[in-house]
């Protein structure tokens, strides 16, 4: 459940941070020839009202309207508009309303802005809808030529923008402080869920509204954390691997690590990443990187998996280079690689969050130096 | 502060991934066997149960309630016409954990409807003969591939399950009363650590640290501080000062079945509007409570409630935005009766499980948080947690 800190941090992502994420929308939109575009988000799938207003639903499904050169109007919360002050309080979109019928909510708002008829074009609705609910509310939208924005606003997202790698990297450096409270607590303790409860108030303490982990079980599963049984004896800290995923204003990070004496799986991760990082490049694929993978480790990365995948206001996003045999990479795309090596019952695992480049890529701690 | 003493730890209580327990087993056997069953006098031989692994308080999963398997990516589980079934597991990796609920049933797929479709040819039953629940959650854009595996469903499935699924049975009335000894201890032990000057989303942090060290696998928090809060929302970076009202709601999970328990706590000494305004709201929880009664309508106990505001000359806030639902249903499979409001159709059921709140607010003292988890019983509404919530202070020195 998404339920730590939310709040909208002018200082990290100011008002005009979102103003020139909505001139890329109305350049997208443009370029589409649609009136208005109309997003939909929940819990899981923030689309284009996390990238617009900021506001990030906890639960309700929230609809965001925006007619190119407008103000955009968001339909969010429940029970008639209760939780309107504080969804204020979090968004940059300030027109916030809430209508009982969600498509005639919708056409009402559009014909109040001026838009009666043409194209407009939707983002989100195939995930955050099912086939009945989505049917319901586009009875609404006969008169216009609906289109999908989804491509487009992918487009748009992959690119990270400078302020969207800073809070990229501060949510990367809490996972680090994360980690290391997750140590010293086994280390006192030499107890797994208790040293990654302890890891999990570091970071919602440090402003995370999300924290997700996998642990490997003793039995050399790998499971998320907790898991149900909640049985401090289910998690194993020999060997200990753990990978940590946390949302830190909207934007996700990733960490993954294990105990230093699982020397040879370890040394296996840590050298399929740098290959992997090697031969990422604009125009790279998932397949290019795992030939590259088994060029350079041979018989070795038949015990590798590797996920490449961009990541931002979700987890995992535009470009799906592991799974998406036609996704290539384009410079500028945020990546994030996860290589996981595993021998037996041990299983170690390594991330990287890098940015894509003409000729290379480069970690994201480091691409701030320019 | 320590558990009591008459029930078990709940550190160690078996959980959804966990099916060690016999009990579990028995209970997902007997879950199953009701499902095809009720699906069999419908005209279906077999049923289909879809997951799209979206959990949430307000929310039901299927599969989690047949298995004892709570998804972390899409599933799905077959139950055969001769009663054998499958539990059809993404992703790959979790095909462990799985197989530890229900053995060698657990296969790891790609593509759940793909899966279903093989195993239906497999037990040679038609598309038309199945009982496909969960139609609900499947999204618009997985609709496609669902069709083509299973044809069109028209939702009668999702009703079908949630009424099969609403009598909660012993295992889980036991998770219900292990989650609200969870949130009870929990939110004895914040107020040990409140304080002023504690950001709100710092009280969830402290929150959530507690309910995961008594056991608690998910959880599902509201916490705000104000002098006049506006309504209970997500923590924001306000600072819980002298003279606030916090509220909390506290839901957390246990196998996959969440509580709730709603309280307002002071920090310093509450003003005398405040504690009458909380009494007020006291009176009207019991008399909605009385209201839940097996074969009674829900909207009976919203407005039992309301009729207690009403005298008390807040006939006018009854109603959005001043106040939501006055409770809703908690459950596995099944979140019947439904939200407790004065437009509901439902009737309550012996074996309902849900809070009940008469959360709002007042011009007074804003709003004000005030419920609990109870079970419908031949009785009457019998209350999950282990006493009545009071109107708390911290920070009195």
């Amino acid at each position: 459940m998404k339920h730590g800190r939310s709040t909208w941090d002018r200082a990290v992502l100011p008002p005009d941070e979102f103003e020139e994420r909505r001139l890329a929308v109305d350049r997208a939109a443009e370029a589409m020839g649609v009136a208005a575009v109309v997003g939909f988000e929940d819990s899981s799938h923030p689309g284009l009202i996390g990238y617009l207003s900021n506001y990030l639903t906890a639960g309700a499904l929230a609809t965001l309207i925006y007619v190119p050169g407008r103000e955009p109007t968001l339909l969010a919360g429940l029970g008639g508009g209760r939780d309107h002050p504080f969804i204020k309080g979090m968004s940059v979109v300030q027109d916030v309303r809430w209508f009982a019928q969600l498509g005639a909510g919708i056409a009402e708002v559009l014909e109040e802005h001026g838009v009666i008829e043409g194209r407009v074009a939707v983002v989100g609705a195939g995930e955050c809808f099912n086939k009945a609910r989505a049917d319901g509310v586009f009875a609404s939208f006969e008169k216009y030529e609906v289109v999908t924005f989804d491509d487009a606003l992918d487009t748009l997202r992959r690119t990270k923008r400078e302020r969207e790698l800073s809070v990229m990297r501060t949510a990367r450096a809490i996972l680090g402080d994360a980690r290391s409270a997750l140590l010293a607590s086994l280390q006192a303790t030499g107890e797994v869920h208790g040293a990654l409860v302890a890891a999990e108030r570091v970071a919602k303490l440090r402003g995370c509204r999300d924290f997700r982990a996998l642990v490997v079980a003793q039995n050399g599963s790998l499971r998320p954390w907790p898991d149900g049984s909640a049985g401090a004896t289910s998690w194993s800290s020999d060997p200990l691997t753990v990978y940590l995923a946390a949302e830190y204003l909207g934007y996700w990070a990733d960490l993954g690590f294990s105990a230093p004496d699982q020397v040879g799986t370890a040394a296996l991760c840590a050298q399929a990443l740098d290959v992997v990082q090697a031969s990422l490049r604009a125009g790279s694929s998932g397949a290019s990187l795992k030939s590259a993978l088994s060029d350079q480790l041979g018989a070795a990365a038949d015990h590798v998996t590797l996920e490449a995948t961009g990541m931002g206001l979700s987890l995992v996003e535009t470009p799906n280079l592991s799974d998406d045999d036609s996704a290539v990479a384009r410079e500028g795309d945020l990546i994030c690689l996860r290589v996981w090596a595993r021998d037996g019952r041990v299983l170690t695992v390594t991330t990287r969050q890098v940015i894509v480049k003409e000729q290379g890529s480069t970690p994201l701690e480091d691409s701030q130096l320019g | 502060m320590t558990l009591p003493s008459t029930t078990d730890d709940v550190r160690t209580f078996p959980g959804a991934g966990a099916a060690s327990s016999p009990t579990l087993v028995e209970a997902v056997a007997k879950r199953q066997r009701r499902l095809l069953e009720a699906a069999k006098l419908s005209g279906r031989g077999a049923v289909v149960i879809y997951s799209g692994a979206e959990h949430s308080l307000l929310a039901t999963d299927g599969v989690c309630w047949a298995s004892g398997f709570k998804p972390m990516g899409e599933c799905a589980l077959g139950i055969g016409p001769d009663g054998s079934f499958e539990l059809w597991v993404s992703p790959q990796w979790d095909l462990s954990r799985a197989q530890e609920a229900v053995g060698e049933h657990a296969t790891s797929v790609t593509d759940v409807f793909v899966a279903a479709q093989s195993w239906l040819q497999r037990m040679g039953v038609s598309r038309d003969e199945v009982l496909l629940c969960g139609t609900d959650k499947i999204s618009a854009r997985r609709h496609p591939s669902a069709v083509a595996a299973l044809g069109e469903h028209d939702g009668t499935g999702d009703r079908l399950l949630l009424e099969i699924a609403r009598w909660r049975d012993e295992y889980e009335r036991d998770l219900a009363l292990k989650a609200t000894q969870i949130a009870e201890v929990g939110y004895q032990r914040l107020l040990e650590e409140l304080h002023p000057g504690l950001g709100e989303f710092a009280v969830v942090a402290i929150l959530d640290g507690i309910l995961r060290e008594l056991g608690s696998e998910d959880n599902f928090v509201l916490i705000s501080a104000s002098q006049r809060n506006r309504s209970v929302h997500p923590p924001t970076d306000r600072m819980v000062e002298r003279g606030d009202l916090l509220l909390a709601e506290i839901s957390p999970s246990v196998g996959g079945m969440f509580t709730q328990i709603c309280r307002s706590v002071t920090i310093g000494r509450a003003g005398p509007g405040v504690v009458d305004d909380y009494q007020l709201l006291d009176a009207a929880f019991e008399a909605g409570r009385g209201a839940c009664v097996p074969g009674g309508p829900v909207r009976g106990a919203a407005e039992a409630m309301n009729a207690v505001l009403t005298e008390a000359g807040f006939g006018d806030y009854c109603r959005p935005p001043y106040m939501r639902a006055r409770g809703h249903g908690l459950g596995i499979g099944s979140v019947l009766p439904g939200d407790v409001t004065v437009s509901s159709n439902e009737n309550f059921a012996e074996g309902d499980f849900f809070v009940l709140h008469p959360n709002q607010y007042l011009p007074g003292s804003g709003y004000l948080l005030c419920g609990e988890p109870v079970i419908v019983e031949t009785g009457g509404a019998r209350l999950m947690s282990s006493r009545r919530g009071e109107l708390a202070t911290v920070g009195v020195t």
